[in-house]
């Protein structure tokens, strides 16, 4: 007779497995066997009901092996059911994480380009950023103008009352002292840190970002401009991982970083934009203020035909001529160079002309104006370690005597009608702001009918061809020559034609200054 | 009362079981479909609350399907949200005229989860 075979039961409970055996015949309990799930979670339990039964199969008593074996394969597979399941909602959050960041990085560029102020793009920035990496707390601290010093400018917490988040300003606008720690780190651009949050609360100034943490800190730099010359505007800071409606509270990884840095670029690359902007608003303005202080028309005076013209190729120049009257009633006229062809050129040259005309006033000597004039603003170029060239004429209406005085500036040249040749009338007057205390004379020159004064900047002789070469006076005296016969504004259009048509067009030159005196009087008396 | 039904259309899996998975952990009984054909199935079988339906799919588009059941009396009162790759912006006004919602891709799970809950009246 064929023996009966026993009935065995499995039941689960917790991370253990357990088969039972059942004698066929009289149901008396044979053997007991456990086997233990390889991980101490409870997902058993609910995977096979909540009674723990989960079959009942007939075995027989002498395969105690087999049912091991058989135990031992149902815990692995329960274990590695468990394990799939783990990863795959651990991979839906991840997409979904993803999905929030390249949802948000779209707003975020979608909206930046409406934000009026630099606090309107940091909100917008921190607010995407806590949404999309779901956090406790995502605060935006700006580098302050004083060394070491930040404020907090946008602080974003979770609303309680909703799925949103709100803007937190009660830390915001206090200013604090950074010393040292992750923050000084970050903006250092040494660092995107993630940081734990024992080291965060003992670095962070109290009241600030990481000073409240309680599990991990997310740090990035705010940052624009490439790698030589780049400006830190301050950084991102991301506390606690927050779950949020789909996703468990995840810790700060790469994904979270690179989302942070995403943002974080984002909000550099605007700000940094906004900056520059700014600036060239200012230059703009700068450079109208700077055009509409030369001379609108040629100064008219009987016996004299005059034309000048200052072109600059930067935004800011500083080349200035002018035509200013002296006490004596004689008209000065005035060329100049300050070295550098910049902002602060610019506002050297401005100063200087406002001294130049208030000592016109009250000079009557050209290099009694000169003197007064080094003496006026000595201090402030030797400060500044720029200087100034300058050369000057005074003229006295319907007379061919003129004086001439020269600080160091490029010879003005001189067309003589009578022979056809051009002079050059070399200075010997030294350079504006390089020495205290000098005095400056004028030299008389005397024209005649049809004569050509020329007072140039090296902007003219120095342009440089394409191959290297520069314009040099000769070249110059030769246009002089060529066009001396014709009007001021003629032989001012002839040179700054020549020096256009010789230099590289390609490079932004130097500025270009020159004046046309042209006497049309009679000879010297 | 039972959960709402949320059925989600999606051709890219990764998607669609992300999304389900979102909408699962916000308590929605969540069904698939990953063409149109199989969506107008499960929405005569279970006649969800609130249906997600991508616009691109093979076969049949969002577009038609949200037809069919706009068409359909029976299926009246049925939320229909049309997503669709941005870009595609022409669309908007047929979406606009058939659909309760039309957002367009990449679209925020957060925002997805929190227009669920208004159409639903939760």
């Amino acid at each position: 007779m064929q023996e009966r075979l026993p009935d065995m039961l499995v039941r689960a409970f917790g991370n253990e497995v357990e088969a039972r055996l059942f004698s066929g015949e009289d149901g008396t309990e044979l053997e007991l066997f456990r086997s233990t799930c390889p991980d101490d979670r409870t997902v058993v339990q609910s995977l096979v009901g909540i009674d723990g039964t989960m079959l009942g199969v007939q075995v027989p008593t002498d395969r105690a092996d087999a049912i091991r074996a058989l135990l031992d394969s149902i815990a692995r597979q329960v274990h590695d059911l468990d394990q799939l399941e783990r990863d795959m909602e651990s991979m839906y959050e991840s997409s979904l994480a993803q999905m929030e960041g390249v949802a948000r990085l779209g707003q975020v560029v979608q909206q930046i380009s409406v934000c009026r102020t630099d606090q309107e793009l940091a909100s917008l920035a921190i607010e995407s950023l806590a949404v999309a990496v779901s956090v406790e707390r995502a605060s935006f601290v700006r580098v302050l103008p004083q060394q070491g010093v930040c404020e907090i400018v946008v602080e974003y917490v979770p609303d309680p009352q909703t799925s949103d988040y709100r803007f937190d300003e009660s830390r915001c606008g206090e200013p604090f002292h950074v010393a040292g720690g992750f923050l000084a780190e970050v903006l250092d651009g040494r660092a995107t840190a993630i940081i734990p949050a024992e080291q965060a609360r003992e670095e962070a100034v109290p009241g600030t970002p990481g000073s409240d943490v309680q599990d991990q800190l997310l740090a990035v730099p705010v940052r624009y401009g490439n790698a030589e010359n780049r400006t830190t505007v301050g950084a991102i800071i991301l506390s606690d991982p927050r779950a949020n409606l789909y996703a468990s509270a995840r810790q700060f990884g790469s994904q979270e970083a690179e989302l942070a840095i995403n943002i974080g670029s984002m909000l550099g690359a605007a700000v940094g934009q906004r900056r520059f902007a700014a600036v060239d608003r200012e230059l703009k303005l700068a450079k109208e203020i700077q055009h509409q202080i030369l001379p609108q028309v040629p100064a008219h005076l009987d016996g004299f035909d005059l034309a000048g013209r200052c072109e600059t190729p930067g935004a800011i120049g500083g080349d200035y001529f002018d035509f200013v009257p002296l006490h004596d009633g004689r008209l000065f006229v005035f060329i100049a160079d300050v070295s550098g062809h910049n902002l602060a050129s610019g506002m050297v040259m401005v100063g200087a002309r406002s001294a130049l005309r208030l000592l016109a006033g009250r000079e009557s000597q050209p290099g009694a104006v000169l003197t007064g004039l080094h003496d006026a603003i000595y201090d402030d170029l030797s400060r500044t370690e720029r200087f100034i060239t300058a050369a000057g004429t005074a003229l006295r209406a319907d007379s061919g005597s003129l004086e001439l005085v020269n600080a160091g500036h490029n010879p003005p040249l001189c067309f003589r009608a009578a022979t056809g040749e051009v002079e050059e009338l070399p200075g010997e007057d030294p350079i504006l702001g390089l020495v205290p205390g000098i005095s400056f004379e004028a030299q008389p020159l005397n024209l005649s009918h049809g004569d050509v004064l020329l007072l140039y900047t090296d902007g003219v002789t120095e342009a440089v061809a394409p191959d290297g070469t520069m314009f040099e006076e000769h070249r110059l005296a030769e246009v002089l020559g060529r066009s001396a016969h014709l009007s001021a504004a003629d032989i001012l259009n002839a040179v700054f034609t020549s020096v256009r048509e010789f230099a590289d067009q390609t490079e932004a030159g130097d500025d270009v200054t020159a004046v046309v005196i042209k006497y049309v009087g009679e000879a010297s008396s | 009362m039972s959960a709402r039904k949320v059925l989600v259309v999606d051709d890219e899996p990764i998607i669609c079981r992300s999304l389900s998975f979102a909408l699962r952990k916000d308590r929605y009984e969540v069904f698939e479909a990953r063409d149109g054909e199989q969506a107008l199935e499960v929405i005569r079988k279970e006649r969800p609350d609130l249906v997600f339906l991508d616009v691109m799919m093979p076969k049949m588009t969002g577009f038609d399907v949200a037809e069919q059941v706009r068409q359909d009396e029976s299926l009246a009162g049925m939320k229909i949200i049309l997503l669709t790759a941005a870009g595609q912006e022409q669309d908007r006004n047929r979406g606009e005229s058939i659909a309760d919602e039309y957002l367009t891709k990449p679209f925020s799970p957060t925002n997805i989860l929190a227009l669920t809950r208004k159409l639903l009246g939760e």
